[in-house]
């Protein structure tokens, strides 16, 4: 196998503190790799700092020590290897359908306009929207506009997709709708995929290896390998490994939630 | 086969005979129809129009004071015959034009400015905020002396009173870009550039609109204000006149003429913003 698309070294994130002139340490020490062609889930308490590391491989926050490497590159800034999906869809409201997905292949530079398009309405197409490019994002339901959310990430087509909590804030049937799209879009592109959640059942259906980060300051504290194949159907739901591998991870979880609250 | 009889029980539920519930209408604000709305509306203006017109008529009230209905009509017609009303009206839609023109220009590009460099913003924000919040109209003498009592030191004038709420409102809806909206920029590699013409000037469009409609009824109190007090020219120096000889009916005329222009504007400004921004909730 190839060498992994992501690797993250002994991490360290801190932001500047209200109260005290020491910095705070958000993450210390965090070490992480992502296998081509995988998808990687984090999932943590909330305020772990798991979308801050999501963050750093994106570019879009700098780190205070460590080192991150994406296809080979360091990071140090926003860059062609990646893209992201945010948990709000962050369209622009004055925008179609169809102008929100050609955003991202805008920024990116030296496409040609023609080929924006062709680029945008075939992703439009693989998450199920064409016959909505022309619709404004107020017209179109939350599910539908994290289809376009989806859509303008995986329309450049940059080899590593970086998604925060995409999901978090649909209803309990459309995430299981979305899940299923993002299974099918994920092996539609080959693209290596960072997931972050702190849905354990999610975490389960997507991941092929969960990493569980500890509450603030976060860093990994447990790295777990799926036990199911490529193939990802809801009969895996059903699975005693399934069952087995929850309980594990809730007691995880729960754990250090609890160091939080003590 | 015996029958069987069941007795019911005797029904106790419901209020006792003869005692009337009471009732109360829940509340509800349904929406007037459009076509009520017009009809009323109308109804009041013609309404007190033709009492106005009785009350002079019959001698209620002094129509050289009031005037009448008819009188501001006569005067209408008066006005155009001797040549004076039309070339009136060119001046004062000339002085209106020239000067919101400019100080929409100038408001768009200072504002955008003063938006997006906070350098800029540093620097010109006391200016602004001193001027925006004192009485213009005080400077009105000094704008005589300074640019003269003619077309010149009216057109200050307008652009003085106009302009502010224009920069004002755009530098504000430049500045409130949406954080979510330009951290995907920053994710897909946006430039500067591309963040204030793609997602800060469209973003902006309903603080510019409201903006430029302030912008523009500001500036229509500039013109009459400096065709009051400087040189006496246009509409505006029409009514100072018409008041000072106590033609009512001429000084009612072209303050009918001011409304209508301000109406026919604001509702045009609609108009196209409905236009600009129907991505918002329609």
């Amino acid at each position: 196998m190839a060498d992994p698309i992501v690797r993250v070294d002994d991490l360290v994130v801190s932001f500047p503190s209200r109260t005290s002139k020491t910095p705070v340490e958000v993450i210390s020490g965090a070490d992480l790799t992502v296998e081509r062609g995988s998808c990687v889930v984090i999932i943590g308490p909330s305020g772990c700092g798991k979308s801050t590391i999501l963050s750093c491989i994106a570019g879009l926050t700098p780190y205070a020590g460590g080192s991150i490497t994406v296809d080979g590159d360091r990071v140090d800034g926003p860059d062609d290897h990646s893209s992201v999906v945010f948990q709000h869809a962050s369209l622009l409201p004055w925008r179609t359908v169809l102008g929100n997905v050609e955003f991202g292949l805008e920024s990116r530079r030296q496409i040609p306009k023609k080929e924006i398009r062709a680029r945008a309405m075939e992703a439009i197409e693989a998450v199920g929207l064409a016959g909505y490019e022309d619709h404004h994002p107020h017209q179109i339901s939350g599910g539908m506009q994290q289809r376009v959310n989806l859509a303008r990430a995986f329309a450049v087509r940059a080899p590593l997709t970086l998604m925060d909590e995409p999901f978090g804030a649909l209803d309990a049937l459309t995430k299981e709708l979305m899940q299923d799209e993002l299974i099918r879009l994920m092996s539609m592109v080959s693209s290596s995929t960072v997931f972050i959640t702190h849905d354990i059942r999610e975490a389960i259906y997507l991941g092929d290896k969960i990493l569980v980060m500890s509450a603030r300051p976060g860093t990994i504290i447990a790295e777990f390998d799926s036990p199911f194949g490529a193939d990802r159907t809801r009969a895996m739901t059903e699975d005693r490994r399934f069952d087995e591998l929850e309980s594990s991870l809730r007691d995880l979880l729960g754990h250090t939630t609890e160091e939080v609250l003590t | 086969m015996s029958a069987v009889t069941i007795e019911t029980p005797p029904a106790t539920a419901g209020p006792a005979p003869g005692r009337r519930r009471r009732t109360r209408k829940p509340a509800s604000r349904s929406a007037l129809s459009t076509r009520s709305r017009l009809l009323l509306g109308g109804a009041g203006l013609v309404g007190v129009i033709a009492l106005w017109e009785i009350a002079s008529r019959l001698g209620w009230v002094d129509p050289l004071v009031a005037s009448s209905p008819s009188g501001v009509a006569t005067s209408a017609v008066d006005l155009i015959e001797n040549g004076t009303l039309l070339p009136a009206m060119g001046s004062t839609l000339r002085l209106f034009l020239i000067g919101f023109g400019i100080s929409l220009g100038a408001g768009l590009i200072i504002g955008t400015l003063c938006g997006w460099y906070q350098r800029i913003d540093a620097v010109l924000d006391p200016w602004i905020s001193i001027l925006y919040a004192s009485p213009r109209i005080a400077f009105l003498p000094l704008i005589a002396v300074w640019f003269g009592p003619g077309f010149l030191g009216q057109l200050v004038v307008v652009i003085l009173i106009a302009v502010f709420p224009i920069i004002i409102n755009v530098a504000s809806g430049v500045r409130a870009i949406d954080r979510d909206h330009l951290r995907m920029a920053q994710s897909f590699g946006a430039t500067n550039r591309d963040v204030l013409l793609k997602i800060a000037l469209p973003g902006a469009i309903p603080a510019v609109a409201s903006g430029i409609k302030q912008g523009m009824m500001q500036g229509l109190l500039g013109v009459v204000v400096a065709e009051y007090f400087l040189g006496n020219t246009g509409i505006g120096g029409l009514i100072f006149q018409a008041g000072l000889m106590l033609r009512t009916g001429e000084a009612l005329l072209g303050a009918v003429i001011f409304a209508a222009a301000a109406l026919a504007l604001s509702s045009a400004l609609r108009k196209v913003e409905s236009k600009l921004d129907r991505w918002r909730t329609a």
